[in-house]
């Protein structure tokens, strides 16, 4: 096939039943196009070399009829593919080969989804442009000298290249909306607890959710209806439970109030531009102002590494991962773990350990769970007047390699914008909206009351259509 | 609101081991993302007690079954660890 950029797993599923293509064919595509451009890119850290037999399976029974038939994914290298090996991005998991299917990847095998290989990553999810993976940096697609974004960079950048025609990413502080922004593709984070994170290597759980980057919000959809729902592997899954139908295709949209200073010019400009197209369609424009969440990046940068120094106990040599051997069996933990972490990882195992200490629990992880209810009653009140907010995804658009790697305190404030959707549960979404004056793109951000997925498939189709 | 972060006893408590250079890295970094994130003491949580944090309730662990481990130094069914007493 010609145009693989035009294409969608709609259309692809269309062309299959009409034997104008078939599975075996559109993996190739896919393949040949990875061979060309991984070299560049960085996106894959291993392509799997049964991704043909699988195709050929679904030919052979002509099975076309389920949602994904023949489809092929990319897979962020944090989530389990049995037989496979999921690093996390990271020298600790380098050699690990998992042990079981992840819930989202049994979903999508049974959809008839094919896995081209696993995507590069931030170490362990823990970054905004995936300089922290073990592996090297993925590249933007746009630009080269540029980051793909994170921690789901790998797979942005595969949608974004042709090199998947749709991926898996996860979301813990903007990990899939961030890199679908700079990559120019679609990100969906989904409400936490509506995607079984089982499976998924855990960064910090009461944030991490697994959530669909494809091309368009179409796609996002399918691919979201196929992996969402309520799994007994993890006790915090639930059932997308809506309480009500859409009933009017205008919404009333609510825009952040934000500091423009802060923001990149190109990216103010989308916005500007964004709320002109929305009220051309109809809908009922009002700027809102949440209170808290100018503390959002803060209590991220609190509840997150308490999470990770938790999470990231279980990385001692022991049962499985790199194994380095030191004096006695406390110098084994402290060798392993050493080797095994890169700088984010053990800066952030560390800063968790600290705001969890005695004597500095109070200050830090205590009061950082009241601001965090805090963020969340700012998105209740606000979900009483308004359907949807509209908002930066980042505030700057994809930036150089090497740029913020030597300063921490920059690459959290690349979350500005998605933490608080994360603080908060509710599901958010990045949708393509032009591009700057460099030419790299710029996405924007719809951010809709929990479980309300369908007004961020409804209103992002509405915009992308225009 | 933070005193100056003892790195030898956070590493040890962390189980990472540290070179010198990389504890005067660290020092520095947590000095400058401890400042940033005490803007937190800025935020008015009023009267807010810990019951009044919405957290997901009632769950408990589920586990698959379990497989043997990976570790390399394997001897039969069993891991090899140093010893703990002496």
């Amino acid at each position: 096939m010609k145009n693989l950029s035009g294409l969608t797993i709609k259309k692809a599923k269309e062309m299959m039943k009409s034997g104008e293509i078939s599975a075996v064919s559109l993996v190739s595509d896919y393949l040949k196009n990875i061979k060309e451009k991984n070299k560049d890119i960085n996106a894959y850290l291993e392509v799997f070399k049964d991704a043909l037999d699988e195709a050929e399976k679904i030919d052979e029974e002509k099975k076309y009829g389920k949602p994904l038939s023949g489809i092929p994914f990319a897979i962020k290298d944090n989530i389990l593919i049995r037989g496979k090996i999921c690093s996390a991005g990271s020298k600790m998991l380098e050699n690990y080969s998992a042990t079981y299917d992840a819930s989202v990847i049994k979903k999508l095998r049974e959809a008839g989804a094919i896995f081209l290989g696993r995507t590069n990553m931030d170490e362990f999810a823990m970054g905004a442009s995936t300089e922290n993976s073990a592996f090297g940096t993925t590249k933007n697609p746009h630009d080269f000298k540029r980051v793909a974004g994170g921690s789901s960079g790998g797979s942005a950048a595969a949608v974004a290249a042709d090199m998947a025609l749709a991926a898996l990413g996860s979301d813990t502080g903007g990990s899939i909306r961030q890199p679908a922004g700079f990559c120019g593709v679609v990100g969906l984070n989904p409400t936490y607890g509506s995607v079984s994170r089982n499976g998924l290597v855990a960064m910090a759980s009461s944030f991490d959710q697994i959530g669909p980057i494809a091309k368009t919000i179409e796609d996002a959809e399918i691919v979201f209806n196929v992996i969402k729902g309520k799994d007994e592997m993890d006790s915090t899954s639930v059932e997308s439970s809506q309480s009500s139908a859409i009933s009017s295709q205008k919404f009333k949209i609510g825009v952040l109030k934000y500091d423009k200073k802060g923001v990149d010019e190109d990216v103010n400009k989308i916005i500007d531009e964004s709320i002109k197209k929305l009220k051309k369609l109809g809908h009922e424009i009002k700027e809102i102002d949440l209170p808290h969440i100018k503390y959002s990046v803060p209590c991220y940068y609190v509840l997150v590494p308490a999470e990770v120094s938790a999470n990231l106990a279980r990385f001692d040599g022991v049962k499985y991962g790199l194994f380095k051997e030191g004096k006695n069996l406390l110098d084994d933990y402290m060798e392993t773990r050493s080797h095994g972490f890169g700088d984010e990882v053990r800066r952030r195992i560390m800063l968790g350990t600290y705001v969890l200490s005695a004597g500095y629990y109070d200050a830090y992880y205590s009061k950082a769970q009241k601001v965090r209810e805090l963020i969340r009653r700012d998105f209740k009140n606000v979900f009483n007047e308004i359907d949807v907010i509209l908002s930066p995804v980042s505030p700057t658009t994809a930036f150089k390699i090497g740029e913020k790697v030597n300063d921490p305190v920059q690459m959290y404030l690349e979350d500005i914008f998605t933490a608080p959707a994360k603080l908060a549960g509710v599901p958010a979404i990045s949708v393509p909206a032009g591009k700057s004056k460099a030419g790299l793109p710029v996405g924007i951000q719809f951010i809709a009351p929990w479980f309300r997925e369908d007004v961020l498939f409804n209103i992002g189709k509405q915009y992308q259509n225009e | 609101m933070q005193e100056k972060i003892d790195i030898d006893k956070l590493a040890l408590l962390a189980r990472i081991k540290l070179s010198e250079k990389e504890k005067e890295k660290f020092q520095k970094e947590f000095g400058a993302i401890l400042d940033y994130v005490s803007l937190l003491e800025k935020a008015d949580i009023g009267e807010m007690g810990d019951k009044e944090i919405n957290m997901t309730k009632g769950v408990k662990n589920i586990t698959r079954e379990d497989e043997s481990p990976h570790r390399p130094t394997m001897e039969g069914g069993h891991v090899k660890v140093k010893h703990i007493l002496k």
